[in-house]
């Protein structure tokens, strides 16, 4: 368990927002605000480590909220700041920051930053292990100034930094090892963006660079199954991938009462760069017998060259007819080196060595081009409305992995159909009724569905006094042929839900029953030639149900949700709640006390199970 | 003299729809904001304090002045005989395109689901009566907003791996989807193999030298849900296996799926978003 790295950064975001606010001019301008802030204790059975991989919640501090508003005299808004999340309590940390600077200039800042925790008893990813952060930074600047068009900068950094736990593959076994990660992207953004031409356009050139430079170290040197004499003595690399990306993105719009026209471009040219090595190395037998180094001395480059573009456009033909047309288009060219040597030095106890060497010299590429091109035909008449359409696209992918690989080409067109009706009455009951279809007979990955066939089913209906019900359904079914997969996939979804309003909206109800049936066979062929199916098989059922009142003084709002999947595959079931109760001490001020719980089950396995409850105060104030 | 007779006809009818609209436009009119609120003083108030109000006096003050028939349409009648029949009390969408006319087109374009089902603009954002304390205004925050339609997504949120920024905060869905067509979901269709992800998960950006096919023709969801699951890393199966071993049914002789460590194929397989350095993407 870490101790969360909050005070630093959380000092340096409010006072930063502080001094800013401070050195506005003051004259003629008001303050608003709130803060609020909560301490939350936590007493819990079970893996922990569970419960935070699922919410990664702890006990201590958390600051609810921040915000103020500084107004000009007019009412312009001059400086907003909104900030949660920094404590113990939250693996989230999130600020904004807005300035209004005048002759058309404003500034916005936004900071995140998240605690990602991963560490599962049971399962899978028993062997797998998070604990990382990733901050994140996103400024713009924009000019608005012209009447004619916005001019907007844009500045993105993004750091992931923290270890990850996973196993490495050597000697035919699996071996614990630690990732220190390093990773940033850095993106600037120019974006133009008319305002009184009759056509919208924007003009977007972006260029962003990412970079990874992780490195890894061996964790305690024997095998995950402790079953093998051979121990991980070292562990490492210099690895370091480096890419640039620079995008445009054009578009322009066009609407009116009689036609609506969208179109959009997108160039992208990515270029992938690394260097340095990574080796692993083994003392045999323990060390007795002598060790064996493996050393991947490479440089590879990698480049992507995507072209992507669409138009949209709906017309309305008079007397409630329209069309509407959609096309899209997308190409993604790579071409890949990988160039170098493997190593491999064999020692024994006594120094005799012996080294051996691969020569790495491959190249690769991997092509895709997608379109898709859809017609509707609709109808709206007074309260009603009925549409049809069919689809064609076509998909080709071509890739050959190594130099020696005969590699894939597929082409395939698909075709598709849709059907829908919808209904609006006076009495604020309305619903929509669709049926879409689609084929190919070409398959990319053998688990693609031939044949789907979907229908969607919603009805809502306003109830009168601020009661409101709604409900849906959606069936779909896919397969493709026994010679290919032999996919068999059926889903079933429904739901209802049941809401409720105050006219003055200081209180709320709501109850909500969903329900998933997805069943997905798939043929698969055993490692010794055999036939088998891989079955998924899930039963979901998702209660919610939440309220919000006032009694005197008093301000309730509670949540609870169940879910349940009786699924054969892994049934699990989890109840979490919150209650929260606060009360007006003095004028803007409110001082709350909330109890949260979940609870986790596995039905078929208890090393991941919990249950936790979470109780604490709260304290807010407005001005 | 071929030309001169439509010229004519044109100024003609243009002189005629001239004289037939004077008469109306001379008796309505405009209403000024101050004028509403002798009688409606707390909405006024309440409106030029919120958030519609502050942004309509950042464009100009005079814009503010027009904001009540600018909804409600002409008011002069309802000046002289204050009757809720001679006011437009619910606007449609079409009075909100009167200035937000960029938006009113992307609805029929990108999700054309929106108007078939006749939902209006006041369905989703408040009127700015009142500040509804949201995000442009909304009436209720995205996922309560959106849950109400779109259930089945709402409910994969409360999933117990799910993309939350806190245990009761999910992700907002205007975070990935935007209704109106413009910024992110133009962005997530135009990148496509997920693009919008890496947008927050930089770490997974490619190129790469061997890419995992299946991302790069359909992208992330090919193997996570991306609003919540019951499995571990929102993916679609409980069983690494299950996931892999449905296109992978070649698996060699040398891997014994009956043991454990075997069917967590990521143990070995780590790099499997794309690796730079191994085509069977056993390291990045």
């Amino acid at each position: 368990m870490t101790t969360r790295e909050t005070g630093g950064a959380a000092r340096t975001v409010v006072l930063a927002a502080l001094a800013v606010a401070c050195a506005l001019p003051l004259a003629a301008q008001e303050w608003s605000g709130s803060a609020g802030a909560a301490y939350t204790w936590q007493s819990m059975s079970g893996n922990e480590e569970s419960f935070r991989s699922q919410s990664n919640l702890q006990e201590g501090f958390t600051l609810e909220d921040l915000t103020l508003l500084r107004k000009d005299a007019d009412g312009k808004d001059r400086f907003t700041f909104q900030a949660w999340g920094f404590g113990n309590a939250e693996p989230s940390q999130h600020a904004k920051l807005g300035l209004e600077l005048g002759s058309g200039w404003s500034v916005a800042v936004r900071y995140d930053r998240r605690e990602s925790f991963f560490g599962l008893a049971g399962g899978d990813f028993s062997a797998r292990g998070d604990d990382w952060q990733i901050t994140r930074w996103n400024g713009k600047i924009a000019w608005d100034g012209w009447s004619a068009v916005r001019v907007t900068l844009g500045l993105r950094r993004v750091e992931r930094g923290g270890d990850v736990q996973r196993t490495f593959y050597g000697l035919g076994e699996q071996y614990p090892g630690r990732v220190a990660l390093d990773e940033t992207m850095d993106e600037a953004t120019l974006r133009l963006e008319t305002k009184t031409l009759p056509v919208h356009l924007t003009l977007e050139q972006s260029v962003a660079s990412y970079e990874r430079r992780n490195l890894w170290s061996p964790d305690g040197g024997t095998n995950i199954d402790a079953n093998d004499a051979d121990l991980l003595t070292d562990l490492g690399t210099t690895y370091r991938d480096k890419q640039d990306v620079p995008t445009t993105v054009a578009t322009a719009s066009y609407a009116s009462a009689a036609i609506a026209v969208s179109a959009r471009v997108l160039w992208s040219s990515a270029d992938l760069d690394t260097t340095g090595a990574g080796w692993q190395e083994f003392a045999i037998g323990g060390g007795p017998v002598g060790t064996v180094r493996f050393v991947d001395d490479v440089v590879s480059s990698a480049s992507t060259d995507t072209l992507a573009g669409g138009v949209d456009l709906a017309v309305a033909l008079g007397r409630g007819w329209r069309v509407n047309l959609r096309t899209a288009y997308r190409d993604a060219s790579s071409d890949s080196a990988l160039l170098g040597q493997r190593l491999i030095h064999v020692a024994n106890p006594i120094g005799a060595a012996l080294d051996l060497s691969a020569p790495i010299d491959n190249n690769g590429r991997f092509d895709f081009t997608n379109t898709s091109n859809e017609a509707t035909l609709e109808y709206r008449g007074s309260g009603w409305s009925a549409w049809a359409g069919g689809l064609v696209g076509s998909r080709k992918v071509s890739w050959r992995r190594t130099t020696d690989d005969p590699g894939e080409d597929v082409n395939r067109d698909s075709t598709g159909a849709v059907a829908g009706f919808s209904l609006r009455l006076a009495d604020g009951v309305s619903g929509s009724l669709e049926y879409r279809h689609g084929t190919f007979e070409e398959y990319v990955f053998r688990t693609d569905p031939e044949t789907v066939d979907r229908v969607t089913l919603r009805v809502r209906s306003q109830l009168g006094h601020g009661w409101a019900v709604s409900a849906h359904g959606r069936f779909e079914r896919g397969d493709n042929p026994a010679s290919i997969a032999s996919l068999d996939h059926s889903s079933d979804a429904g739901g209802i839900g049941l809401t409720w309003s105050a006219a003055g909206g200081d209180a709320s109800f709501g109850v909500d029953v969903s329900v998933l049936s997805l069943t997905t066979d798939t043929g698969i062929v055993l490692p010794g030639g055999g036939a088998d199916l891989s079955r998924y098989d899930l039963s979901l059922t998702t209660l919610t149900a939440f309220g919000e009142t006032t009694l005197g003084k008093v301000r309730l709002r509670g949540s609870v949700s169940r879910v349940e999947d009786s699924g054969n595959t892994w049934p699990v079931s989890s109840w979490n709640g919150a209650l929260r109760a606060g009360i007006s001490l003095a004028q803007h001020t409110e001082m709350a006390a909330y109890v949260q719980h979940w609870s986790y089950n596995e039905d078929r396995s208890n090393l991941d199970d919990f249950k936790v409850t979470r109780y604490g105060v709260a304290l807010s104030w407005s001005f | 003299m071929r030309r001169t007779l439509p010229t004519l006809l044109i100024v003609g009818t243009l002189a005629v729809v001239g004289l037939v609209l004077t008469p109306v436009l001379a008796a309505d009119e405009p209403v000024p904001l101050e004028t509403c609120a002798q009688c409606h003083d707390e909405v006024a108030a309440a409106f030029v304090a919120g958030p519609h109000g502050r942004a309509m006096a950042k464009v100009s003050p005079e814009l503010l002045q027009r904001a009540c028939e600018t909804c409600h349409g002409p008011a002069a009648k309802h000046v002289d005989d204050p009757s809720p029949e001679n006011i437009n009390r619910h606007p449609s969408s079409d009075a909100c395109a009167s200035c937000h006319a960029d938006r009113a087109g992307g609805m029929e374009l990108t999700t054309p689901g929106h108007p078939r089902n006749d939902v209006q603009c006041l369905d989703c954002h408040a009127s700015g009566h009142k500040d509804p304390g949201t995000e442009h205004m909304l009436r209720l925050r995205p996922r309560k907003l959106c849950g109400g339609c779109h259930q089945q997504e709402a409910a994969a949120f409360q999933l117990p791996y799910a993309h939350r920024e806190s245990a009761h905060k999910p992700f907002a869905c205007t975070t990935c989807h935007d209704v109106h067509g413009e910024g992110e979901r133009g962005r997530l269709e135009l990148l496509g193999n997920g693009g919008l992800c890496i947008s927050c998960h930089t770490g997974k950006a490619g190129p790469f030298v061997f890419p995992h096919p299946p991302r790069e023709v359909d992208g992330c969801i090919t193997c996570h849900d991306p609003h919540g699951s019951v499995n571990p890393r929102q993916l679609k199966r409980h069983e690494v296996a299950d996931l892999c071993l449905e296109c992978h049914a070649d698996v060699s002789a040398n891997h014994n799926l009956s043991q454990a460590r075997v069917r967590a194929c990521q143990n070995c397989h780590a790099a499997i978003h794309g690796s730079n350095r191994d085509p069977r993407l056993l390291s990045e």
